[in-house]
Order: C-alpha cells, then structure tokens, then sequence
C-alpha cells in the first residue's frame, strides 16, 4: 500500500510517504519553498515524495492528516469561551484562519492531489506522534512518551505499542492548557527568541546561568505525585491573548522580558540564569513524565517524540535517570515527524502485513545528481575540481579543515528532521576554540554564544565523550542528546565543547553514513581527532539548503572557505559574482502560536 | 489599454479582500460579544469547567479512549 | 475545482462538524460555530473567490 502523511496550517509543514510498510521519502515543505517553518500545505514535499517513489497521485491508497481538525477546533473554543471577555483578538484571529482555511482540510488534500475523499483519513496528534517514534524504533514492544505544546487537546501523552499483533495505544494524557512546551515556549518569547523557533537558544543559553530562579518555575506548576502537573494561569496569556504568552505576574517576578533582537542574552546573568532555571525544570518535569511511562507500562523501552523531545539536555538526562534500559527518540520530533508518524501508523492499521521498519539513517529526503551539482557550480562561475572518488574527496576535505578553513559538505540525500547530520552541513575543525566565533559570526551570522555540535567516529565516541563503553545509544546517531566531553580531551574539542563541558554529539554509524564516517576518519589521521564541528548548512533564520543551487547561493553568501558539492570541490570565488536570488530566504510564513 | 484593465481589475480585487477581512473582523466581534459572550456566561452560572484549572484533583492525567486502529483513522473529529 | 463541487464539500465538512459537536454532546457550541459559519459565508461573498484563501492573514 501507498499511504502519503502529511502536516501543515500549524508549524513545519511536511510529507512523508511510506510504501508497504517503509518510509521511501520524507520532508519538509520549507526545504523546497525555501521560507523557514513554512506551514502551507507542503504541494512541493508531496511532488518530490511521489516522484522519488515513482508514484502518481491516483496510486496513493490512503493520505492521512497528522491531527483532528474538528477536536482541536472544539478546543479553540473552549478555551476563548473560559476566557471570555479577555480572549476577543484570540477568537478573531483563530476563527479568522479556521473559516478561511484550516476547517477545510480534507476539500484542500482533494483539490491539491485529486485524491477521493474516502481515501483522505485523520490520526490524532500525539497519536501521530506516538508512531514516529515507536514504529522507527527496534523495538518489539515499548512505552511511547510524547511531549509537545498542544495537539488538538492533549499536551502530553503515555501509551504502549507493540509490533506483532500489532497494537499502538495512548494510556493518559495531559490536556491543554497545560502543558510542558507551552511553559517553554513562554519562556523562549520572555527571553525574546521567537516561539516554535528559538527554543533551542533557551537550551544553548541556560549552561551560562545558574539556576536561581527555578523554585519560581516550580511555583508555576503544580505537581502531582504521577509525574503530571497543572500549570497556575496566572502566570500565563497563551490561552486567551495571540500575541503574548506570558503575563505580567511573570514580569514581576523575573524582571523585564527582553525585547527580541536586542544585545547579547548571553551577557546578561539574569536572563542567562532564567534559561538555566526553565530548563532544569523542563529536566525535572521530563523525568516525572518519563519515569510514570516507566511505571505504568513497565516496558523497559522508551520511545520518545514530540517538540520537547528535541530538548537534547533533557534527553541526556532521561536516558541516564528515567529508568528505562533503552530510549528510542524521533529525529523530527516537532510537527513535520507528525507527517511520518501519521502514516506509519494508517500503514499498520490498514494493512495486514506491512514491513517491519526501523529507522537508522534520516536521510530520506532528495538526492542530487553530480550533474546538477556541476551545474550549479558552472551557473556560479565557480572553478571546482572533480575529486577522485570518496577518499581523495575526504583527504582534501580534511586537510582544508585541519588548515583553519570552513567547508560546506552538501552530499546524497537530506536528513529528515531538524538536525544535519552530515548530508546538508558546515564542517569546521573542533578543536580550536576560536573557530566557534569564526563559524558563528563568520559564516553562520548569528549570536555568538551559540554552541556547535561534534559528529564523531561512532566507535571512538565513548573515548571522547561521557558515554557507556560499546555502541553509542541510538540518541546518538541523530544528535538528540547531549553528552559531557570527557575532561581531558576539552582542550582538543575546544569548539564543540560548551562552557558546562557538554556537547551535542552525534556518533557516526560506518553503516549508514560511509561517507561522512570516512571524512571523520580521515580527520582523526590528519589532527588526532576523529570528528569534525557540525551545524546545518543553513544562515541565521533560513531553511536547512536543499538542492546545490541552494548550497552555491549559500557559500557565496557567507564566509565559508570551501564547498564539497558531490564530488566536486571549490575553494574559488567567482570571477563575476551572480546577484543572489531573490526568493531566497526573502520572507517567512507569517508568525503563528500553536495553541490555535 | 489591457494593462490599465488588468491593472485595475488587481487593485479591485486586493481592495475587496481587505474590506471582506476588516468586514470579517468587525461581524467576528460582534459574534464574539453577541454569541460567544452569552453561552460563556451561562456556562460560568452553570459552573462548568471546561479547562479542568479548578478543584483540587489529584493527578492531570486523562485516560484515553483507544477505538480500533482503522475506525480510529476516519474522520476529521 | 468547480465552485458548486468546492461548496457541496465544504457543506460536507460543516455537516461533519455538527456531527462531531452533537456526538460529543458540545451542543454549546454549535451557536457560536453556525454564527462564525455565517459570517465566513459572508466575507466569501464580499471577497474575490480567488482571493479567498489570502484573507486571514490580514485579520
């Protein structure tokens, strides 16, 4: 069966399709469309899903939305109703986008694809959620925990899957309002990173802090024994207000919010030590939710998706302490992994003997020929060598990182998730420390405080980093997790190594990244250091680059040394620089809150 | 001349979609005050809850209700 | 997509809507949602059919 999953109208709109079982093509719309979290029904992924499947519309045997729009509009209500006369520019706003759009999901998949209605189907959010994980996880059976902001009511959700017969259930949730991101988000605005987007700069900005102000956190919420928790609304407008999330009790008792864009939150102690404290919480909280998954099913297993679940901290921490012999996490665990996981689950509804899957690599997003990368590189005037073959590319790649310089590595297929592991990157060598403001302001144009990862050789991980001797825990492999760099070695991971000694690691499986397992290597030969500095090929506030058209508009836009397009290699400027295009990166979809 | 035509027939139509929204708006608040407002009086007099934020409960965990997998996947609601 | 096929779907959905709010006993709502549906019914008319999917993001 050909059964296509989609998300859009909130966040990150994405399609996933999955054939008989298997994920054959996955992505977002905003790789395409170039608008960074684009929410419009993803008409581009779907193009680029179908095609790689070699698939039309007419053979699709299910399309299934990621949510249920009736139940989530049903919650929109209630809650502009239980704030009344306080929630008047929510209800216009929400009911503004619900008549014009969002109410009319199923005729829009019609329109768009031309597929009949009784083929278009609805899985729950968390549901949805639920299957990402637990159908791409190893698992025979396990607990599934996800955490978001708001799904259509539930915020938090506990259940158990297991594989043969087949069987994916939610226990309990947790229901708006409360809910665990939306008490981060409120933060991410206070500390004025845009909501949906800068909640990892909470995460990357908490280690300069201290966490003071956590029992103030923990005064917003109110816990109960089971790991679940009310949030105190008194501290909080989400819930009736479009354009705020926190109120002015909030103000009072952390000071000022800081207005977006303005100085270096990394140079004030006081916003540094709220991050720290909203993010210890954000732990704490986790691990009760965690350990009652733990308690209820009794599974030693944990799988783990939803927005919160890309808390790389926290994740850390829940595979050390919630209990669990094993955790499994979605890469993308925001709403594009919706898409995939609606899909997966309607693959094992329907069908009566999908293939088992398990997901090792993400890359599941489009392949570019050489020959479109030569061209690319032609059309920019561009002078490039052809390497020959794989190590004659990584031994140059290597020796240009090891000599200070910054290279673009855009190779095979684009990972599916937040994260680049190593298919759509910037590499930078990891050991100097001056090379994180280098790539920070440099190339990447943004604050400076913000830490890189590392993508080191799976097998010497456990030498560099904090991690149990053996294969690294599956986290790992998609840099979900963080771990602290083994004290003496900092001084040779000076860049990818952040003030509290942590760092974001991915560990390289020879199996399924031979390419970028082999450029590691080859660093580890030439500087000692198996590994190299990783971020996603992107600059500050656009999409991760999809196509080498993107990835030579990106390199001549910033400061990078070199770009390893394919085979080919560049490490020259044009002669008669192009103009860059104009829809790149231009506009964003216009902002949005999750709760409605 | 078609230009000036086409020209115009643009302005036409991003005027009518800013009057239809400022009209969206305005026939909004007027349901917001008018509709919504009297059903979440009556429903506060009712004492109804719909938020779960009052009374002291013992745990925020809801069960929830698994219907089998195919049925589960249809329909929007 | 022809407009009275575009509108006997959404009449459709709207039935689908009422369906779910009645089976979930959220007959309250179905004021409010008949007095919103009624005024989207409106900005439809007073807009450009063309147009009608840019409106919201001027509310």
């Amino acid at each position: 069966m050909n059964i296509l999953g989609l998300s859009f109208d909130y966040h990150d709109a994405a399609a996933a399709l999955v054939v008989d079982g298997v994920p054959v093509a996955a992505a977002p719309e905003e790789r395409f469309s170039r608008l960074k979290h684009d929410r419009r029904l993803p008409a581009r992924s779907v193009e680029f899903c179908l095609g790689r499947a070699g698939l039309t519309a007419g053979d699709l045997d299910a399309v299934v939305f990621y949510e249920k729009p009736f139940r989530k509009l049903s919650r929109i209500l209630a809650g502009a109703v239980s704030t009344f006369p306080s929630s008047g520019a929510l209800f216009r706003r929400a009911m503004g986008a619900w008549i014009d759009e969002r109410l009319w999901v199923g005729p829009r998949i019609e329109a768009a694809l031309g597929v009949a209605p009784e083929k278009i189907l609805y899985c729950e959010h968390h549901l949805s959620h639920a299957a990402s994980a637990f159908l791409c996880s190893p698992y025979e059976a396990a607990a599934t925990l996800t955490v978001d902001g708001v799904g259509e009511w539930a915020t938090a959700a506990i259940g158990r899957g297991s594989r043969a017969p087949f069987r994916l259930s939610l226990d309990v949730e947790m229901r708006y309002p409360h809910s665990l991101g939306l008490l981060y988000s409120a933060f991410t605005a206070y500390l004025g990173f845009e909501v949906n987007e800068g909640e990892y700069k909470v995460m990357g900005l908490a280690p300069y802090g201290t966490p003071r102000y956590a029992d103030a956190v923990r005064g917003m919420i109110r816990p109960f024994s089971d790991g679940s928790f009310r949030l105190d609304l008194d501290w909080f407008e989400f819930h009736r207000d479009p354009a705020r999330s926190f109120s002015r009790k909030f103000e009072d008792a952390f000071g000022p919010a800081r207005a977006p864009g303005s100085g270096d939150p990394a140079g004030d102690k006081r916003l540094c030590d709220v991050a720290a404290s909203v993010q210890l919480v954000c732990e704490e909280l986790m691990l009760g939710l965690a350990r009652e998954a733990r308690r209820r099913t009794g599974s030693p297993n944990l799988c783990l998706a939803g927005g919160v679940a890309l808390n790389a901290v926290s994740n850390a921490r829940l595979l050390r302490e919630a209990g669990f012999g094993s955790v499994w996490i979605q890469p993308a665990g925001g709403d594009a992994g919706g898409a995939l996981g609606a899909a997966l689950y309607a693959a094992h509804a329907l069908e009566k003997s999908p293939a088992r899957y398990e997901m090792r690599t993400a890359a599941l997003g489009p392949e570019h020929a050489a020959a479109e990368a030569a061209g690319a590189l032609k059309a920019a005037g561009l002078p490039f060598v052809e390497t020959r073959g794989e190590d004659d590319l990584c031994e140059r790649v290597s020796g240009l990182l090891a000599g200070g310089k910054v290279v673009g590595w855009h190779q095979g297929r684009s990972e599916w998730g937040p994260r680049a592991l190593g298919q759509r990157s910037i590499l930078a060598d990891p050991r100097p420390a001056a090379m994180k403001d280098t790539v920070n302001a440099k190339i990447k144009f943004r604050e400076l405080y913000r830490p890189f990862a590392p993508s080191v050789c799976a097998a010497a991980a456990a030498e560099w980093f904090d991690l149990p001797p053996g294969p690294a825990p599956d986290p790992y492999r998609f840099m979900l997790a963080t771990a602290q760099t083994r004290p003496d070695r900092r001084e040779r991971l000076a860049a990818v190594t952040h003030v509290d000694g942590s760092s974001r690691v991915q560990a390289i499986d020879p199996a399924q990244s031979p390419l970028f397992h082999r450029l590691a290597e080859s660093m580890g030969r030439v500087t000692g250091v198996p590994a190299t500095l990783n971020t996603s090929f992107n600059l500050k506030g656009e999409p991760i680059v999809e196509t080498p058209a993107d990835a030579v508009s990106t390199f001549l836009a910033s400061g990078m040394d070199a770009l390893a397009l394919g085979p080919f290699l560049t490490t020259g400027r044009p002669e008669n620089p192009q103009p860059r295009r104009q829809t790149w990166g231009s506009s964003r979809t216009p902002p949005d809150a999750s709760a409605w | 001349m078609r230009a000036i035509l086409a020209d115009a027939r643009r302005r036409l139509l991003a005027g009518a979609v800013r009057v239809a929204a400022a009209l969206g708006a305005v026939l909004l608040a007027v349901v917001y005050w008018l509709v919504l407002g009297p059903v979440a009086l009556t429903l506060r007099v009712l004492g109804v809850d719909l938020l779960g934020v009052r009374g002291k409960p013992s745990t925020a965990w809801t069960p929830v209700e698994n219907p089998d997998p195919k049925p589960r996947l249809e329909g929007a609601g | 997509m022809g407009i009275v096929k575009d509108a006997a779907r959404r009449v459709g959905v709207v039935n689908g809507l009422f369906a779910f709010l009645w089976r979930n006993r959220l007959w309250w709502m179905i004021p409010i949602f008949l007095a919103v549906l009624v005024v989207g019914f409106i900005v439809a008319l007073a807009a450009h059919p063309a147009a009608a999917p840019f409106i919201y993001t001027l509310f």
